[in-house]
């Protein structure tokens, strides 16, 4: 299924979408107002741009030095080359303390890895427990935002979810009531689970140190008061210093949801006395990525979402359209390193507006990328027959002056005479489009005669 | 006359802020009522179980109403303050744990951003640290905000002089 007919299923019920569409714009509006009372905001964009693409042309010698500071400082370290050596990674640490119950805050990695059911499948009990993901869990669907998973979901709809798996009252829908008894919930959750999986916002190489952000707290619940914690980590998450760190908090949250900063900015370097620290660097098509030089600045992302909240298409399509862990404009230019074929649809689920590169703190030239990607699509031969076609006919009509002439002269003719034949459903640029009115000679035949 | 009378009255009869750290954290057990499932690590001022004090099952602590935590210092361009585990025992679930949260945090020790707050000596070295900017929070049901998501519902921050 591609996007575009993903999109058109999303789109039938369109007061559904201007609601969609209305929360993403709003959150956009938020980081933009958190952005503007920074003035130095453009230069930490700058700064962030700068201090990844460093990092990503120094990327193994940082790692190396994260891993040595890393192992001095108690936490073991695993490398695993794609999603399934890293689901095997983190059910082998499991199945060597005899575990069944793990908790998981929110780790975009973990899902690009379909972690969860693969260690449902080998029996173990796994547990979301950011909000969000909570929700998405019990409606066994994805998260369709990297940073707001439910944002699809409306609060009835929670309430019906929770009224079946908490036994909150039938038809309640208030979020304050709803968010307590998913509290309770959770809270039995955390104190029952014997390992906690994280994410990881950054790592610092400097130190063998990592930063997990989140609202909520969940992150730290987990790890905290399990015996054994996981942290889960693209390797491109790496930074050289700990002072790099005031860069990017600075940015994030303010990206992501026009906050300052998130409620918790947890700093992780050692394992408590007694607790077992894990971090699996995941690479699954990552250094590969880096080997394209048109390409790789996307290995620069923080999945701060800013992209997806202003992306008129993803607005008004939803990410479950995206068929992709990542969804949105960086989804695009992240997915299609993984499976050229599977992805190649996805560059074209966009209208190079260019507001996604306008938004991203790091700067990365996400519009441009789309746009480079669809020559490769094209070049592959996976644009689809209609599109090759398409283009290869249109190239003929405007590479021939009379027959560009001619052209015109009969779109002109067909929609003064018979519209019908253009104005109707089996025409795709029809649909939701209005049709120009023809006007009544080409703009040469009227220069000729006036001239 | 009147007027300096009036004002003399007003001055006599005003609510006192509180003005050391003891009076503070005594307005703050008063706002939380019960003593007995509070726990203090503010220097000078040691309040909770000190058997509980010494545990290092971290889960002992699921039943704390009240915690009372200091802070190295604050950074003023997003409200957070940061707290490392040796000021609270190593106990690093206790802040998440807790209903509630009350932080001290000298007056002096404020910076104006996050690259000012990385150069504070507190931040280096410590096997967890973290920069809090409030109680738990969620937005994920509809966009609405709820506080006290998983974490602490509420946070109290007092600023005292030293």
């Amino acid at each position: 299924m591609t996007h575009a007919r993903n999109a058109d299923t999303f789109n039938r019920d369109e007061p559904r979408v201007d609601w969609h569409d209305t929360a993403l714009w709003f959150v956009r509006q938020k980081r933009d107002r958190a952005a503007a009372q920074v003035p130095e905001w453009e230069e930490l964009r700058e700064l962030a741009s700068r201090i990844k693409a460093h990092t990503l042309a120094c990327l193994d010698d940082y790692l190396v030095d994260f891993e040595q500071k890393a192992l001095a400082n108690g936490i073991r370290i695993h490398w695993a080359a794609d999603a399934a050596e890293h689901n095997r990674l983190v059910l082998d640490i499991i199945r060597q303390h005899g575990f069944t119950r793990v908790v998981k805050s929110k780790s975009m990695l973990t899902e690009e890895c379909h972690l969860n059911p693969f260690l449902e499948k080998n029996g173990i009990e796994i547990v979301d427990t950011d909000l969000g993901e909570r929700i998405v869990q019990f409606r066994k669907e994805p998260p369709s935002h990297i940073v707001l998973p439910a944002i699809h979901i409306k609060k009835e709809e929670v309430g019906d979810t929770f009224h079946t798996h908490l036994g909150t009252a039938k038809g309640a829908s208030d979020p304050q009531y709803l968010t307590e008894a998913a509290r309770g919930h959770l809270r039995e959750k955390f104190l029952g689970a014997e390992l906690a999986i994280t994410g990881v916002n950054f790592a610092v190489a400097q130190t063998g140190a990592f930063v997990v952000c989140t609202n909520e707290g969940n992150a730290d619940l987990g790890a905290h008061l399990a015996r054994v914690h996981i942290a889960c980590m693209g390797l491109e998450k790496i930074i050289p210093k700990t002072e790099h760190l005031g860069v990017f908090l600075r940015l994030l949250a303010r990206s992501a949801t026009g906050q300052p900063i998130t409620t918790y900015s947890s700093h992780f370097q050692r394992p408590r006395p007694g607790q077992e620290m894990h971090l699996v660097i995941v690479d699954n098509g990552r250094s590969a990525h880096l080997g394209r030089p048109e390409f790789r600045d996307a290995l620069k992302c923080i999945r701060c979402g800013a992209c997806l909240n202003t992306c008129p298409v993803y607005r008004r399509s939803g990410g479950h359209s995206y068929h992709n862990a990542v969804a949105g404009p960086i989804g695009i230019i992240l997915a299609p390193n993984l499976d050229l074929k599977k992805n190649a649809d996805l560059p074209f689920a966009s209208t190079l507006c260019g507001s996604c590169t306008n938004v991203c703190p790091v700067k990365i030239d996400i519009h441009d990328q789309i746009w480079r990607w669809r020559q490769v699509v094209g070049e592959a031969g996976h644009a689809g027959w209609f599109k090759r076609l398409g283009i290869r006919w249109m190239n003929s009509v405007l590479s021939h002056p009379k027959r560009f002439r001619l052209f015109g002269k009969m779109v002109r003719r067909v929609l003064r005479f018979a519209p019908f034949l253009l104005k109707n459903r089996w025409n795709p640029w029809f649909n939701n489009r209005e049709l120009p009115e023809a006007p009544r000679e080409s703009f040469r035949d009227w220069y000729l005669k006036n001239k | 006359m009147s007027r300096n009378h009036i004002l003399e009255q007003i001055r006599r009869n005003r609510p006192q802020t509180p003005a050391s750290l003891p009076e503070h954290i005594f307005f703050a057990q008063q706002r939380f009522g019960a003593q007995d499932n509070l726990l203090s690590f503010v220097p000078g001022l040691p309040l909770g179980d000190p058997d509980v004090l010494s545990v290092t099952n971290p889960h002992a602590f699921a039943g704390v109403e009240v915690a009372v935590l200091p802070a190295s210092f604050g950074v003023a361009e997003n409200g957070a303050v940061w707290l490392r585990e040796e000021d609270f025992g190593g106990h690093r679930a206790l802040p998440f744990l807790t209903q509630h949260l009350v932080i001290a945090l000298k007056k002096t020790e404020l910076v104006a951003t996050m690259h000012e707050a990385y150069a504070r000596p507190e931040v280096a070295g410590t096997g967890f640290g973290m920069f809090l900017a409030g109680p738990s929070k969620t937005a994920d049901i509809e966009q609405a905000l709820v506080i006290g998501a998983h974490g602490a519902r509420s946070l109290m921050v007092v600023g005292y002089q030293a």
